[in-house]
């Protein structure tokens, strides 16, 4: 299979720090990769990176075939990687359906696109289109926000700590739910978390980070028996 | 229970022809102290328009706004004392400020809230300045008066009629994916970005229009008035601008009418003596912030949606933040 997403050498330097040094990586579609290390490895760096949010120092992100890293984040999404934050971000006062709507219009290949019906079904939030945003539950509105990524109609969704804030049944059921986007829609999800009961079982593949190189790589079981994993992040249990 | 757009357009549309044919009643009408009021809510009604885009639907306040009015009215009067047709000459001046609506915005794009503030007010003063001391261009602080373009009825019309097209425009643009994209830069111009808006283009080109609303209304009001000073320019005037859109209501369509009257009508009607009524003025302002921010229309339409009795999950406030700024991990 060929890789639908190829990271190749990123490095983004900040001064003298190297938040992200050298990494490389392919993703393909339906693929989930969690993505963990300490605080500080640069996760989020490299997930900004891969979003257009920041552009790289060094190196290039590849999404079947063309070069899509450093031209800004709205190009980025055109080329079809939509990111979330960590911290919950929508359209204020707007409905979902008003923020899907938008994010939609800017979408080059609305063909590929899911209806707002069913991104919201997807997602677990039937019924909550209409609703401003802002009177959404706190899980609710993690969960608008990775439907108004979808509707961007990404083919690399990446997550940044979206299970942040939920408790066990609503991160299982996000879980679910992006297991659910990359079966159904086929796209490639990046996910960033500490939650290793939240993570490990959702993830195919898990790459581990670590002062912005990459410790190691490797299936859920094979990370979770890896020693320097262990010493470095994921401790005796 | 609402009415379905082609009859709300429709309306807007009826709404907006009477109130050009209402501008031009009272432009002809009112004389004296009372028409130099009428004929400043008109013109600062047009101008406006234009900066409701930028700082209303954009949510970037823009204090360059007088720069761009004082370019329409200087330009277009160097033009006509060239000897050039008023209607080229016009078009000229209008062009030309918004080439430098172009460069404010290209300098300024990659400012936010109280930095792109006081960068813009920078490009008023300086404007201010060139029109003090370029005596040769702008006659200097004395001002100089401007030839007749158009005919005084000629004038009056396109004051009248400027009214209602603009504010039509706006009404248009604000329901495009234009005015849509300028919402959500305003609402938050991070995530704008990562949803596929180019917020740069998006800012550039309201920046553009807004300062060819503003160059427009100041080839008017240069007809009208005959005489042009930089003390009608001032970098108060900037600010009194932005107050007029905040309190007729930010993003409102006619937030440049009603901003426009309250603001003269302090400033002109209610001669509480020099600087006094800009004290009252800033007291109001902080005041409508701090209680109504939604401005006086704001106000008046969460008013009429409590009489309805709207469910409450309806009319969630449009401002409410729902984020904080992004920790780094």
């Amino acid at each position: 299979m060929t890789a639908l997403l190829t990271v190749d050498r990123v490095v983004k330097r900040y001064g003298g720090l190297a938040a992200v040094d050298g990494v490389s990586f392919t993703l393909g579609a339906g693929d989930v990769l969690g993505l963990i290390g300490p605080n500080g490895s640069g996760k989020t760096t490299l997930l900004g990176i891969l979003a257009g949010t920041h552009d790289p120092t060094s190196g290039t992100v590849t999404l079947d075939g063309r070069v899509c890293s450093g031209r800004g984040a709205h190009r980025a999404v055109h080329a079809g990687i939509a990111r979330t934050f960590q911290t919950t971000r929508l359209f204020g006062g707007w409905t979902l359906r008003e923020a899907l709507r938008l994010a939609r219009r800017e979408n080059r290949r609305p063909a590929d696109v899911a209806s707002d019906e069913r991104i919201a079904a997807l997602l677990a939030l039937d019924g909550l289109l209409d609703r401003p945003c802002t009177s959404l539950t706190s899980a609710a509105q993690r969960l608008a926000m990775i439907a108004l990524a979808l509707a961007t109609g990404p083919r690399v969704l990446l997550l940044d700590e979206p299970a942040v804030g939920m408790d066990t049944a609503e991160s299982a059921a996000l879980a679910r739910a992006v297991r659910d986007v990359a079966d159904d829609l086929g796209v490639a999800v990046v996910v960033v978390d500490h939650n290793m009961h939240f993570l490990m079982p959702l993830a195919d593949s898990v790459l581990v980070m670590a002062s912005g190189t990459v410790l190691a790589t490797g299936t859920p079981a094979q990370i979770r028996a890896d020693e320097a994993v262990i010493a470095s992040y994921l401790g005796e249990t | 229970m609402r009415a379905s757009p082609l009859v709300r357009h429709g309306a807007v549309a009826a709404g907006l022809v009477a109130l050009s044919v209402v501008a031009y009643l009272l432009l002809a009408g009112v004389q004296g102290d009372r028409g130099q009021v009428v004929l400043l809510v008109v013109v600062w009604t047009i101008a406006l328009t234009g900066l409701n885009l930028i700082m209303g639907l954009g949510g970037y306040p823009s204090l360059a706004h007088v720069a761009f009015f004082a370019g329409g009215a200087y330009l277009s009067a160097y033009f006509l004392e060239r000897g050039w047709p008023m209607a080229l000459g016009a078009a000229l001046a209008v062009g030309l400020t918004m080439l430098g609506g172009l460069v404010v915005a290209l300098v300024f794009s990659r400012t936010r809230g109280q930095y792109f503030a006081i960068g813009t007010m920078f490009c008023t003063a300086v404007v201010y300045l060139v029109l003090t001391n370029a005596t040769g261009f702008t006659g200097g602080p004395n001002g100089k008066p401007v030839d007749l373009g158009f005919s005084m009825t000629a004038t009056l019309v396109l004051l009248a009629a400027s009214v209602g097209l603009g504010l039509g425009a706006f009404y248009v643009l604000a329901r495009t994916r234009f005015g849509d994209r300028l919402r959500a830069i305003r609402e938050d111009e991070d995530l704008a970005r990562h949803v596929g808006v180019p917020t740069a283009r998006v800012k550039l080109v309201a920046m553009v229009l807004s300062s060819g609303f503003g160059a427009w209304a100041g080839v008017l009001f240069a007809q009208y008035n005959g005489v042009i000073a930089p003390s009608q320019f001032t970098f108060v005037q900037s600010f009194l601008m932005l107050v007029a859109i905040g309190l007729g209501g930010a993003g409102r369509l006619l937030a440049p009418l009603v901003g426009s009257a309250i603001v003269i009508g302090f400033t002109q009607l209610i001669k509480l003596g020099p600087g006094v009524s800009q004290i009252v003025l800033g007291v109001l302002f902080i005041l409508v912030t701090l209680l109504v921010p939604g401005g006086v229309l704001g106000g008046l339409a969460q008013l009429a949606r409590r009489l309805r009795r709207t469910p409450p999950a309806a009319e969630t406030e449009r401002s409410t933040p729902v984020r904080v700024k992004e920790a780094a991990s």
